[in-house]
């Protein structure tokens, strides 16, 4: 193809028609024959059947002219949920009770309808959502919290949600392997790691609870309620992780703080040293809200607890910015 | 017609996406002294054909015609589509759209103008838009995930009889009829719209007959 041609020049639109064209004769006409290699391997037996479909989805025919299609796209989130399922139960789990593309289709659908329930629904409407789609469609825990990392807006607010839920529901088997999830794939949630070892201790006895409770930082010198505080640093967890949203959040708490600037730092500071990209895109979403301070503050805290890394990266962007100049 | 009417009207192939988008529009704060209803079009036989069908079978000085795929996740959508209609030149509003529109007549190669949340299968994300600042931004075409109206105008099915170019067709039947047609500034969207990926089997077909027809 041409660089030169401009995408929004009718050349352009007739070479796409074109790509189009060939795509449909080459390819399109052939989908429903592919779909039907998937179906038979989903009714086959379900030893091996995650590798089965890996294998067919890492063809070549597959990966390069079918992975931007609905049905190829369903099995591909289906087996990456498999994957990561901790051997599911028999007749549990993504796969379970699958036995053709479009029913895959369908099963992803009801997830992310239940998943943007949890984010834009009432509680209420969303809880119920919840379950019904847990329960009817077999999903593990893990499973599903999988689908929330790949189907969510707000995995993490989600992922809040859905603990709030067991909690109240006393699910607390669950709770505790949604909540091990989120310790290990976010690390740094002081409020989670707390309510995690309070699980422990209920449900498993003292050993694991005690280990956990050693990740737990003091924060001395801090002055409020250690309740304000895990708010507060949830807030700074959920920025640290990309939700950006978090700033309003975190302006609004540290407002009913008695000299929350202050205690702001004093949190980042006892931070375990965060990734320097971390510090970065906090501090940009400072800059943003027109808290130029905060982001100063952010990036000055950054660079000490990552030996200069962060100094270092902003220099790099500095540089490329002149040359591209 | 009923002014104080907002009506949401939708083609419909799928009971599951009827019933789900159905649960958006019950959330959302129906401004005192309105009243709202919901028009599911089942098996029409092109956008516009339904579209004008359900056009034809409600009272509603407002009519919202969108996807069914799209959901609505602003509740204050019904008044801040108000607010913007109280200004009698605007005709027509999208949640997306096209400032200027791409020689080729494809929206998306244009610079678009607007805020959304999409599904596109491997993630769900903000698409990337440039930001309406002031209250509304007026632009030559609309995305037909989502449309709002004051005026009552057809439909062109002698035209578009399938699933694409209906949108921007009906921006620019607005646009011939002197109205405006607006995006409002969403500081976060109001819809989220789980599209996955672009079918784009007669698109092309239906490019050819728009340019004929409007270039």
């Amino acid at each position: 193809m041409n660089p030169e041609i401009r995408k929004d020049s009718e050349e352009y639109a007739r070479q796409e028609a074109e790509r189009e064209d060939v795509w449909q004769e080459k390819y399109g006409r052939k989908l429903p024959e592919l779909c039907g290699r998937f179906d038979e391997i989903l009714r086959g037996e379900d030893e091996g059947k995650t590798e089965r479909l890996e294998v067919l989805l890492q063809s070549d025919e597959v990966k390069e002219h079918y992975q931007m299609t609905e049905e190829i796209a369903a099995v591909t989130l289906g087996v990456m949920i498999a994957k990561r399922e901790r051997c599911p139960r028999k007749n549990e789990g993504i796969l379970s009770g699958i036995v053709s593309v479009k029913q895959m289709e369908s099963r992803l659908r009801k997830m992310r309808f239940a998943i943007y329930g949890m984010e834009f629904l009432d509680a209420e409407v969303a809880e119920e959502g919840l379950y019904q789609c847990m329960e009817e469609e077999r999903l593990t825990i893990i499973g599903f919290v999988t689908g929330v990392v790949i189907m969510a807006v707000h995995p993490l607010r989600v992922m809040l949600f859905m603990e709030k839920c067991f909690e109240r529901r006393k699910m607390y088997g669950i709770e505790i392997v949604l909540l091990e999830y989120i310790t290990q794939m976010w690390e740094g949630n002081q409020r989670m790691v707390c309510k995690l070892a309070e699980l422990y201790e209920r449900m498993q006895g003292e050993e694991n609870a005690v280990c956990l409770r050693k990740q737990l930082v003091d924060y001395p010198g801090v002055w409020v309620e250690r309740e304000q505080i895990y708010l507060l640093q949830e807030k700074l967890w959920h920025l640290r992780y990309g939700d950006q949203e978090a700033v309003e959040e975190l302006l609004e708490q540290m407002g009913e703080t008695h000299r929350g600037e202050e205690l702001l730092f004093l949190l980042l500071e006892q931070e375990k040293p965060w990734t320097p990209e971390q510090y970065l895109s906090v501090a940009d979403a400072w800059f943003a809200a027109g808290r130029d301070h905060i982001g100063q503050r952010v990036l000055e805290i950054g660079n000490k607890e990552t030996d200069g890394e962060v100094q270092k990266i902003l220099q790099n962007m500095r540089n490329r910015e002149k040359t591209d100049e | 017609m009923n002014e104080r009417k907002i009506c949401f009207i939708m083609c419909v192939n799928s009971l599951e996406y009827e019933a789900e988008q159905i649960k958006y529009l019950q959330a959302l704060r129906v401004p005192e002294g309105y009243e709202m209803e919901v028009l599911s079009i089942w098996d029409a036989i092109s956008m516009t054909a339904g579209y004008n069908e359900a056009m034809g079978a409600s009272d509603a000085k407002y009519k919202v015609y969108l996807h069914q795929d799209v959901f609505i996740i602003e509740r204050d959508f019904i008044e801040k589509i108000l607010r913007i209609f109280k200004i009698k030149e605007i005709g027509l509003i999208g949640m997306v759209g096209a400032v200027c529109f791409p020689e080729n007549a494809i929206m998306w190669y244009g610079g678009r103008v607007g805020n959304l949340y999409g599904n596109m299968r491997y993630k769900t994300q903000k698409s990337k838009l440039r930001t309406v600042h002031e209250e509304y931004c007026t632009v030559e075409a609309v995305d037909g995930l989502l449309m709002a109206t004051q005026y009552d105008l057809p439909w062109r099915e002698d035209l578009f009889d399938g699933w694409d170019f209906y949108d921007v067709s009906q921006s620019r039947e607005f646009l011939k009829a002197g109205y405006q047609v607006v995006v409002p500034r969403q500081e976060k969207p109001w819809c989220l719209h789980d599209d996955g990926f672009l079918n784009l089997k007669n698109y092309y077909r239906y490019r050819e007959k728009f340019l004929r027809e409007y270039c």
